[in-house]
């Protein structure tokens, strides 16, 4: 497998630490003032988040959200005060879940803000910066995130190993060439297999994020995938005439040749017509 | 009234066949060119975009109570993994108007960026990279050579008559027919084919053949345009306007 070509820092942080932490600018959207956020709820079932509403501001952002899903939306640029509550409640009756104050989400941004538990087990929202770069023909784009109760691990693709020494809650990316793999995720340093292996098809042009998640010790250590489309630059050309493998068409070859004969042949006679 | 002489009628369709002969080596390098009947569909990232009916939406749906409450929004099972299947793998296409009926083989890139199309001009090339039939999302490319000089015309020869409304079946690895309705029909010069655009992962899925067309150029030994068709499943023409 090609290893990657570009490597990305770290751009997650923990809900625990102030969020007033601004989210790099990317310039890949043009109109620029809308941003393309998703939200995946990591935490799994029986962590006592199983149902969950998800504010934004105090507006209800989304409704009845459960483990493993992933739900994407375009929000318009700004500030925003993140809050998790558990199904049934509200900012009015209740104090959140998880919440992350002060969230500065500029126009054009594409990002994922998890809810996950952190290496320790509990409950925490991170905010990852999704690269939508260009991606070249014939290449796609992997992205993993650490965001499981468990340690350090390594992830692998067909056998060997992709990225080194992951830790929660952080992230590492490479471009690949498209296609199929076989992904699993061990215990750092070991041949112990935590999740995987399991197949896995990445898309041209495309940035497949895959989550590792859930509990060690809970053993539901799982994989989530999000996948960003759209990110291809194409290929170059497409050569599907008679050229490239071939040569002029034949007919046009004739057509200027007996052309150019009968130009020889009627200037004689035109010029012995005159005698 | 005399008879024109021989010799006048020689020179006279000699020269028109020149220009003719002419013209098509010649016009390479005139501007660019697009011509296009019917709509693809869009792939921005945007477009594709569409409120999931059965996502949780707001319960506040007035926006001056809630703004958020009407923004579109797509939910997800992120724990299936994408997997290709290839049993989806196209193998062979037949498009009735053009009495085409060819096998599809599989190419990739061949240095450059340049798409591999195959030798054989009558077999077509699935470009491995694209999508797979029956696709959620994303274009599934196949390209045919428009003609080859030692074999005459190929099987995408005709490929700029096509019209809208137009069948195209093809047959996958599986087995399944898969039945796809032509929505556009464009010319390219290839200087500014939206190739990104057409190869795109992104948008609904629909079939992209592509070939080539418009004049020849000598300087290069190739057309100077790429004809595209895009077709949708039949089952999915009503989602738009044609």
């Amino acid at each position: 497998m090609t290893r990657n070509l570009r490597r990305a820092g770290v751009i997650a942080a923990a809900a625990t630490l102030p969020l007033g932490f601004a989210l790099a600018a990317t310039p890949a959207m043009a109109d620029g003032h809308e941003a393309t956020i998703s939200v995946l709820h990591g935490i799994p079932a029986g962590a006592g988040a199983d149902v969950v509403d998800v504010y934004a501001n105090g507006n209800l952002l989304i409704d009845d959200f459960t483990p493993g899903t992933l739900e994407t939306m375009m929000v318009p640029e700004g500030t925003y005060d993140l809050a998790v509550y558990a199904d049934g409640t509200t900012p009015d009756d209740a104090d959140p879940v998880l919440a992350a104050d002060g969230v500065e989400v500029p126009g054009g941004i594409n990002a994922t803000v998890t809810a996950n538990l952190d290496a320790e087990g509990a409950p925490a929202l991170n905010v990852f910066v999704n690269d939508i770069e260009p991606i070249a023909a014939g290449e796609a784009r992997l992205t993993v995130r650490h965001v499981a109760a468990a340690p350090a691990v390594d992830v692998l693709a067909d056998g060997a190993v992709l990225f080194a020494d992951l830790t929660n809650p952080n992230q590492d990316l490479a471009t690949v060439p498209a296609g199929d793999y076989e992904a699993a995720v061990n215990l750092a340093g070991t041949d112990t297999t935590a999740i995987g292996p399991a197949p896995v098809s990445l898309a041209e042009g495309a940035n497949t994020i895959v989550y590792a998640w859930g509990s060690a010790e809970e053993g539901n250590l799982a994989l989530a995938t999000q996948v960003i489309t759209g990110l291809g630059e194409g290929p170059d050309v497409v050569p599907a005439g008679g050229g490239s493998t071939t040569g002029t068409p034949m007919w046009a070859l004739a057509l200027a040749g007996v052309a150019a004969i009968g130009l020889v042949g009627a200037g004689v006679r035109l010029s012995t017509s005159r005698n | 009234m005399s008879r024109p002489r021989p010799a006048i009628v020689v020179a006279v369709l000699s020269a028109l066949a020149l220009i003719a002969g002419l013209a098509v080596i010649v016009s390479a390098g005139s501007g660019s060119s697009v011509a296009s009947v019917g709509e693809r569909p869009a792939t921005t990232a945007a477009d594709s975009t569409e409120v999931d009916s059965e996502s949780g939406q707001s319960t506040d749906p007035d926006p001056a109570v809630n703004p958020l409450s009407t923004i579109p929004r797509t939910r997800s099972d992120a724990t299936v993994l994408p997997i290709r299947d290839p049993g989806a793998t196209p193998r062979q296409i037949r498009i009735p108007r053009l009495s085409i009926d060819a096998p599809i083989d599989e190419v990739g890139l061949i240095g450059d960026g340049k798409v591999e199309v195959p030798r054989d001009v009558s077999r077509t090339g699935w470009y491995r990279y694209s999508q797979v039939l029956e696709s959620d999302e994303g274009s599934t490319v196949i390209v045919g050579h428009r003609d080859g000089v030692d074999q005459g015309a190929g099987a995408f020869y005709g490929l700029g008559e096509l019209q809208l409304g137009d069948r195209i079946v093809v047959t996958t690895e599986g087995g399944d027919r898969v039945r796809y309705e032509v929505v556009a029909r464009e010319s390219f010069d290839k200087q500014i084919v939206p190739l990104d655009e057409l190869f795109s992962s992104a948008g609904p899925h629909r079939l992209t053949l592509i070939t080539c067309g418009g004049p020849f150029d000598a300087s290069t030994l190739g057309y100077t345009d790429n004809v595209v068709v895009t077709a949708v499943p039949v089952d999915d023409v009503a989602t738009w306007g044609t």
